[in-house]
């Protein structure tokens, strides 16, 4: 049998074990804000204006190439209805990064966000990464939060933020770029601050020469 | 923070998309665990090769990792920031701005970031009990697993022609005896039919909408939005239970029970009176619901007249096929389209809320009549689970000679309370027309 056909997208992608870090990422918000949408965009690159409600959870896999290193992204794509809150929140505590999104269409997605928030804090782990993602931002005529008021609410969770459409393919591949540069961040932080001392040695004297993690700046 | 790694209150059909989600995971998670062993491998041979492990007794002039010897003024060797030990400049790893590290201890750092390490450390921070990196899909399968009861069951399907078409409780609990093995079965199938398939397109066309009528119309193609990987199960489990075959016996006895039906339902709108009390009290969550109809108003232009009269027509899902069959059979009263002349030819169009582009059918239109008699199956094919974010719109429309639309009047339904395992409910109804305005059935 002709390996070549098992290697079609899926099949390749999961067991392909040539990449450097394995990051997972969790995408969360409202029912109906565009999560799935917005993952099918950057995984698949592809849309489809039906509505097509998620069950649960599901999941894609992406490698990219990111600082020199081939990263592989398991992006989790939960269920916005609160009946399945059970699962998607058991999903939290494995996830790296956080993608949280409302649709700027609908005042109520927005005023979740805090909860959603909320949410993260209880179950995630201390450094969880957060981008704010205001979707559908094609759809200039409907919207009814500014993208000031979105702009606020992430500067005071302390989140970065974009706008962003999974339709027209705006800030897509940005989005989760930035994340995944933050928690190459984060990674780096932990590996300077870390305890060296299991490499079967006596501890000696450290220098005290570690870089100051790189600034942050704003993506906006 | 208790978290409940169970999946007992998800229906038949969600817990079998979840799970294949989860089995999916699973394989995932193995290809991962296997990397990240052949990274701890390397890293204890890499450790193995060095001189100065604690049990053995090594020359303080050498090298800690390749045991070359150093000088006293060349090629003296320096000591690792990390462990302390001298090491030769062959075996210093620069990292940037003169930062350096022993081979050992950069192959250390890489391995913890590269398996992810770094990340439980840190989250061990805040849960120190997590210590096992269990997945959670591990847990929710492992619980899946104990509470499933494993049956050996024949991979192939019971005969069909004992499935009587309207019988669903048969069919429910053949739903329920879907277990591991047949699981199993829908994977190695899938990954059949990934070899079968020659392009992605092949995948991606499935049948998604069937309007069936009494001139049997033709059935509607729409691509899926589902990419090629999910299409693959959802392909292979519609090659299970839309068998051709099957669909073609099924629509033969559903001709056959249309006259059944029409005697049984007399008899069942007793019942279906006590399940309006039982609808009511899960009525409280269905505003969210409803708030999605507001924004999907009927787009264009279009006439209004007085609405008047009712609607008859049954909602029922066939688990078989994965198909929500909505057949229309008449209406009563209905305003006159054309008011000042007396005319109306009225017709039947639905919608699965809140998708729009995809999901209108229409009946033939029925010519100068206010009674209008359809007899016609409207069928969608869409997951049972797909239904309880939906409402089914139906609105009566009136055509005029110059092709005007008139508005007639809609019922609306939402399907999150919709018992489709229930008969009754599934039986033929009057439905009272409403304006615009409403935007629900008030049971």
């Amino acid at each position: 049998m002709a390996s070549a056909t098992d290697s079609r997208y899926g099949q390749k992608e999961s067991s392909d074990q040539n990449f450097d870090y394995m990051f997972k990422i969790l995408i969360i918000g409202n029912s109906s804000v565009g999560k799935t949408s917005f993952l099918f965009r950057y995984a698949d690159d592809s849309f489809t204006p039906a509505f097509v409600s998620t069950v649960g959870i599901d999941f894609k896999v992406k490698t990219i190439y990111r600082n020199d290193k081939r990263i592989k992204l398991q992006i989790w794509d939960t269920a916005g209805q609160e009946r399945y809150r059970t699962i998607t929140t058991a999903y939290y505590r494995g996830a790296m990064g956080f993608i949280l999104m409302y649709d700027i269409t609908n005042e109520e997605s927005f005023n979740a966000v805090q909860d959603w928030s909320t949410q993260i804090k209880t179950y995630s782990w201390d450094n969880a990464q957060v981008l704010l993602v205001g979707n559908k931002c094609d759809m200039e005529d409907e919207r009814v939060v500014s993208s000031e008021r979105g702009r606020q609410l992430a500067e005071h969770l302390g989140f970065e933020f974009f706008e962003a459409s999974a339709k027209d393919n705006i800030n897509v591949k940005q989005t989760f770029e930035r994340l995944v540069d933050i928690i190459c961040e984060k990674m780096s932080e932990s590996l300077d601050t870390a305890d060296p001392a299991v490499t079967g040695a006596k501890q000696g004297p450290q220098l005290t020469d570690q870089q100051a993690p790189p600034h942050q700046d704003c993506a906006c | 923070m208790a978290i409940n790694y169970n999946l007992s209150f998800l229906k038949e059909l969600e817990r079998e998309k979840v799970l294949e989600v989860l089995y999916r995971d699973q394989s995932l998670q193995k290809a991962e665990e296997e990397r990240i062993r052949k990274l701890k491998t390397h890293l204890q041979q890499l450790r193995w090769k060095g001189a100065k492990s604690v049990s053995r007794e090594y020359d303080e002039r050498s090298c800690a990792r390749c045991q070359k010897a150093l000088g006293r003024l060349l090629n003296r060797g320096s000591v690792c920031n990390g462990c302390s030990h001298r090491v030769c400049r062959e075996c210093q790893v620069f990292l940037c701005n003169l930062i350096w590290k022993c081979t050992v201890c950069n192959a250390h750092g890489e391995v913890k970031i590269k398996t992810g390490e770094w990340f439980f450390e840190e989250r061990e921070k805040k849960f120190p009990s997590a210590g096992n990196h269990e997945s959670v899909g591990a847990k929710l399968l492992k619980s899946y697993q104990k509470t499933s009861k494993i049956s050996v069951v024949p991979p192939t399907p019971p005969p069909f022609s004992d499935v009587t078409p309207w019988n669903t409780s048969m069919e429910l609990s053949k739903e329920k005896g879907f277990n591991k093995s047949v699981e199993n079965l829908i994977l190695s199938l899938t990954s059949q039919v990934k070899k079968i398939s020659k392009s992605q397109n092949d995948m991606r066309i499935t049948d998604k909408f069937h309007l069936t009528t009494d001139y049997g119309q033709k059935a509607e193609r729409r691509k899926d939005r589902r990419s090629n990987s999910d299409t693959a199960i959802n392909l292979a489990s519609e090659l299970e239970k839309a068998h051709s075959l099957h669909q073609f016996i099924h629509k033969r006895k559903e001709k056959k029970s249309w006259k059944e039906k029409k005697e049984v339902k007399q008899e069942t709108e007793d019942e279906t009176s006590t399940m309006k009390s039982k609808t009511l009290c899960g009525s409280t969550k269905r505003v969210s619901v409803c708030s999605i109809t507001s924004t999907c108003t009927e787009a264009g232009s279009y006439d209004n007249a007085n609405i008047t009269g009712e609607i008859e027509f049954a909602v029922k899902y066939n688990f078989k096929t994965c198909t929500l069959e909505i057949t229309i059979k008449a209406c009563k009263n209905l305003a006159y389209g054309d008011e000042k002349k007396k005319k109306c030819n009225p017709y039947v169009k639905t919608y699965l809320l809140p998708e729009k582009s995809h999901s209108k059918m229409k009946t033939s239109i029925k010519k100068n009549t206010v009674d209008p008699c359809f007899n016609e199956t409207l069928k969608y094919t869409i997951e049972h689970s797909q239904l309880e974010t939906r409402i089914l719109q139906v609105s009566l429309w009136h055509v005029s000679t110059l092709k005007r639309k008139v508005f007639l009047g809609e019922v609306s339904l939402p399907l999150e309370f919709w018992d489709f395992e229930d008969n009754s409910t599934q039986s033929f109804k009057w439905y009272q027309l409403r304006s615009k305005e409403y935007h629900r059935v008030d049971w």
